[in-house]
């Protein structure tokens, strides 16, 4: 009996470290936020209706460690979105619902969670996934004629290509981040003339993704040492990745599709050898998200695409998401900002159609130049890039990591043909 | 020539914190017959543990350490008595158990700290140059404590009373209890010991490899591929597959891209495992 109740106080011990290891975080809603009222409250207008959308992301599972802050960003682009009014049809005024399911970090999940979406939840609109999972989405969209807002293609053609017209590409990708990147090398690591490429195997885009970048390169005068260095989306250990970039007789490292986890590991053993070379990231990782991982003292001769709080001309949407966002979740969340583009397209491209029907939405989104997103004017192109002129490649920051200080490097206008 | 030691060493820090967290494993299935497959959450956690205590309050990196080990380890003593004991013997419901685990102890950590990766500070934080090789000093030191331990531990077995007891159940389960082993008693400290053992890599590769509420997979199926290589119920084995399959893990990357080099390194353990089906060092049974 005594024993027992010994064991009682070592539960409880094991329990609240588990609780003090964090703080709760604020429950998630999936409510609509009526706009701000300023003055007197509105008449109550039965006709303000409310439009579902569905969001796929990964909640669980490996992916969910960049997902996640895209779910909490959302929520706070639908609040701004109402706030703002949120979309009005042919007089009808309509605010945004984000109803989510998780996508489980694998295709499956994806499928079903699609799936759930569509036939559970009669959604017409559908935003997300990011990375690659798209391809497994579109399975479900494409057929139900859905109007489906991808977050990021890694260039696998079933993601988004003249074989999915009823898909959207809302935010810079595989190409449009390489572009971000291959301005970053120029400017900041003028000495670099032959380059290591690496890359996530990113649900098997290598074959499609290979290509176009080091095409980029080359035609911007790198030569790849080597072939292409691939590794498995989930690895543990990159001393073995490390170990082969340090002794690889390259100028410096150009890194294509992967998770701010990933470089900041591999950062970290690489810097561990003694090695210095330059380190050019195009992905969405902030320049806090790898040094977090890599450590200040490996936070050295790096840049990535990512965006941070703080940087100069950082457009007024994207500045209030960021405003916001650390309001509610605090400074040292990051900030992806993928998802959001996809609906806050969307929304745009709603209103512009002034319907709520998939195919009439898609039709007037073609007939569309350019959008406003957080990150600035998008431009509605990708014609050549992709086969579909359905992408919106929109003005991205490029940020350095110099010894173990994150700085701003620079803005660039990003546009695919 | 320096990839070669780089490889080298990359091996050896690897193998030794395989063999710490796939001792503790093969400890419990071993005395009790239990296939913990929560060992690799229980891993994760010990690493958030640490982190809170060294990140959030301040405290030494060495105390964290420390405290984790303690609060882990008793969460061991919790496991055998309410989560192990009443279900000996009875793999299927030991196997649910290991099921409910998982999912509490990582929801708990994702609904509390979120998925967002963290690295634990170096614990030895600086580089050490030995000519044309840099090595981490937090590597070195990580392979010297994983050393020290599996001495201690191998020590402790063959040595000690307890040790002792632990290897007559593993070997006859039915004739250590007429012989008046206290199978519970047993049982109790090996999960307390394979819980410790857990902790320490778990605390010593977040700083190493960084924290996330799902790295507890990987470690598991490294020591699920340890015991099963070396042999169930062979020390001896543990520290040769962790070898062998340390060195496999440190170097096929090198050589072969993606996944690929992990489906090679899980190819060859199939190889060894269709001539020598009872592992390395493992004892043949009849069926």
């Amino acid at each position: 009996m005594v024993k027992k109740l010994l064991l009682i106080p070592l539960v409880l011990l094991l329990v609240s470290s588990l609780i003090a290891i964090g703080c709760p975080k604020p429950p998630e809603t999936t409510e609509p936020t009526q706009p701000t009222q300023t003055t007197e409250p509105p008449e109550q207008t039965p006709e303000v209706k409310t439009l579902t959308v569905g969001v796929l992301i990964c909640l669980t599972g490996w992916f969910s460690t960049f997902d996640t802050l895209e779910w909490e960003e959302a929520q706070v682009a639908r609040d701004m979105l109402n706030e703002r009014g949120g979309i009005t049809i042919n007089g009808q005024k309509y605010l945004i619902e984000l109803t989510v399911e998780d996508c489980k970090s694998n295709n499956d999940g994806v499928i079903a969670a699609a799936t759930k979406l569509v036939y559970d939840k009669d959604v017409k609109f559908i935003v997300g996934p990011a990375a690659f999972f798209s391809a497994a989405s579109n399975q479900i969209t494409e057929p139900n004629q859905i109007l489906h807002v991808s977050a990021f293609t890694s260039m696998i053609p079933e993601e988004f290509g003249p074989d999915t017209p009823y898909t959207f590409l809302a935010h810079n990708s595989t190409v449009e981040h390489a572009i971000v990147g291959i301005t970053a090398l120029k400017e900041v690591f003028p000495q670099v003339k032959t380059v290591d490429f690496v890359t996530a195997e990113a649900g098997g885009s290598v074959p499609y993704a290979d290509p176009p970048i080091r095409e980029l390169l080359e035609e911007n005068g790198y030569s790849v040492v080597g072939g292409t260095h691939v590794y498995p989306d989930e690895m543990a250990d990159y001393s073995p990745l490390a170990a082969k970039l340090a002794t690889s007789g390259s100028d410096g490292v150009f890194w294509g599709n992967g998770l701010p986890e990933h470089v900041g590991k591999a950062l970290k053993s690489l810097r561990e050898l003694g090695n210095n070379k330059p380190v050019v990231f195009m992905s969405s990782a902030s320049p806090e998200d790898v040094k977090n991982i890599a450590g200040e003292a490996a936070s050295t001769y790096f840049a990535t695409t990512g965006i941070s709080l703080g940087m100069p001309d950082t457009p007024p949407i994207m500045a209030e998401m960021q405003d916001r966002l650390v309001e509610k979740y605090g400074k040292e969340r990051s900030v992806h900002l993928q998802i959001v583009n996809a609906i806050w397209c969307l929304a745009q491209a709603i209103e512009y159609a002034q319907s709520l029907d998939p195919t009439v939405v898609r039709d007037a989104w073609e007939n569309l130049d350019t959008m406003e997103t957080p990150y600035g004017t998008g431009h509605i192109s990708g014609l050549e890039t992709y086969g579909i002129r359905h992408a919106i490649s929109h003005p991205e920051p490029y940020q350095l990591l110099d010894n173990g200080e994150a700085k701003f490097g620079g803005w660039v206008d990003v546009r695919v043909p | 020539m320096v990839l070669a030691v780089i490889t080298v060493i990359n091996a050896l820090v690897m193998s030794s914190m395989y063999i710490l967290v796939a001792l503790g494993f093969a400890f419990l299935f071993s005395i009790m017959g239990t296939l913990n497959f929560a060992h690799g959450v229980i891993y994760m956690v010990s690493g958030y543990i640490c982190y809170q205590f060294a990140v959030g309050y301040g405290l030494n990196q060495w105390v964290s350490l420390l405290l984790s080990v303690i609060i882990v380890g008793a969460f061991g003593l919790f496991l055998e008595k309410y989560c192990f004991r009443p279900f000996f013997g009875d793999l299927n419901r030991t196997i649910v158990v290991c099921i409910a685990i998982i999912l509490i102890l990582e929801t708990t950590v994702n609904i509390t700290v979120g998925t967002q990766v963290r690295s634990l500070p170096a614990f030895v934080p600086g580089v050490l140059r030995a000519g044309i090789v840099s090595i981490s000093a937090e590597k070195l030191i990580t392979f010297i404590i994983g050393g020290v331990l599996l001495a201690a531990i191998i020590w402790f077995i063959r040595n000690t009373k307890a040790g002792q007891q632990m290897q007559a159940i593993s070997q006859n389960l039915k004739g250590a209890v007429l012989q008046g082993i206290s199978i519970h008693r047993i049982s109790a400290l090996a999960c307390v010991l394979a819980c410790g053992l857990a902790a320490v890599a778990g605390c010593l590769m977040g700083a190493i490899l960084s924290l996330s509420p799902f790295m507890g997979g990987h470690m598991l199926l490294k020591a699920l591929e340890l015991v099963i290589l070396g042999g169930i119920g062979s020390i001896g084995g543990i520290f040769f597959a962790g070898l062998l399959i340390g060195t496999l893990d440190a170097t096929l990357p090198l050589f072969i891209s993606g996944a690929a080099s992990e489906a090679v390194a899980l190819g060859v353990i199939v190889a060894v495992l269709l001539f020598r089906p009872q592992g390395l060092f493992g004892l043949e049974v009849e069926m």
